[in-house]
């Protein structure tokens, strides 16, 4: 690894930011081959994740990642989305071994868990 | 005295010639005979004395000989009891010492099985603790999935109140 993500995608972010519209499609793809040259192509998952936060960042929003057992009615969802800010950017993730309920991880650093999962795990942790 | 002598009938030649071999008789007698005999008998006497002082001597010797050994013997049995009693002694305070150890690796034994029995009804507890959360942990996923929209709108509800009144703040 020659740099890190976070690195990349910071420079890239403010190569974007401050380039004019014609420009960033070449700015895009000249990034992708400093990256395949430098041998950092496994990273441009992570990367672009970073510059997407960045992005978000920039226009004053967060991200929003919803964790549910299963699909959920499109009202719940709606009712939802219309909590947070339209600069927020929300991710739904489904992972069944939550039971019931949702988890919601804001910037992958804070989290509110009212899943089920997390209830049983108190209630047998104190029982 | 001559006449007189024969008045007797005693014929004064033939006294001294009678008496001459008296007196020869005498001599040889002694000379040859009795001081021999006496220097036999005085010789014999004296063995006889020292033999008899020997055997004085030798019974005394016999019976210092057998007071020692008697006192040696007293003295022998004296240490052989008290090596007996020493020994009944010593071996009263092994018993003594063996039955304490055995008492206390049975009390050790038993203190251990005890423990060993107390852990593993700890741990069949546990494991049957264990089980019934399990049990239950499922029977609640089922309850839930059996109508997980309830579940869901629930929980989802009570998710848009914390973050309404957290924004609040």
């Amino acid at each position: 690894m020659r740099y890190s993500p976070e690195l990349y995608a910071k420079a890239f972010f403010e190569a974007v930011a401050s380039a004019p519209e014609k420009k960033q499609e070449e700015i895009i793809r000249r990034f992708f081959q400093v990256i395949k040259k430098n041998g950092d192509y496994p990273l441009a998952e992570k990367i672009f994740r970073q510059v997407r936060a960045l992005e978000i960042g920039a226009r004053g929003g967060k991200i929003i990642t919803l964790e549910f057992a299963r699909e959920i009615p499109k009202d719940l969802l709606s009712k939802l989305q219309n909590i947070f800010s339209k600069n927020d950017y929300l991710e739904k993730v489904l992972r069944p071994e939550l039971v019931a309920g949702v988890r919601i991880l804001i910037d992958s650093e804070k989290e509110l868990d009212l899943t089920m999962k997390r209830k049983l795990k108190k209630l047998f942790n104190v029982v | 005295m001559l006449e007189l002598l024969r008045q007797l009938g005693i014929d004064w030649k033939l006294l001294l010639s009678q008496a001459v071999n008296f007196i020869l008789l005498l001599a040889i007698l002694t000379f040859f005979i009795y001081r021999p005999l006496l220097r036999m008998m005085r010789e014999r006497r004296k063995k006889i004395e020292l033999g008899v002082r020997g055997g004085e001597e030798a019974e005394l010797r016999i019976a210092q000989a057998e007071k020692i050994k008697e006192e040696k013997i007293s003295k022998a049995q004296k240490e052989a009891l008290s090596i007996i009693k020493s020994a009944e002694q010593s071996a009263g305070k092994v018993k003594e010492q063996m039955l304490a150890e055995a008492k206390e690796k049975s009390t050790a034994v038993i203190s251990e099985a005890a423990e060993v029995s107390e852990r593993r009804r700890v741990e069949d507890l546990r494991k049957v603790l264990s089980e019934a959360k399990s049990i239950v942990k499922e029977a609640i996923v089922r309850t839930v999935s059996l109508k997980p929209e309830q579940v869901d709108e629930k929980l989802i509800e009570k998710a848009l109140g914390k973050i309404k009144e957290e924004k609040a703040l």
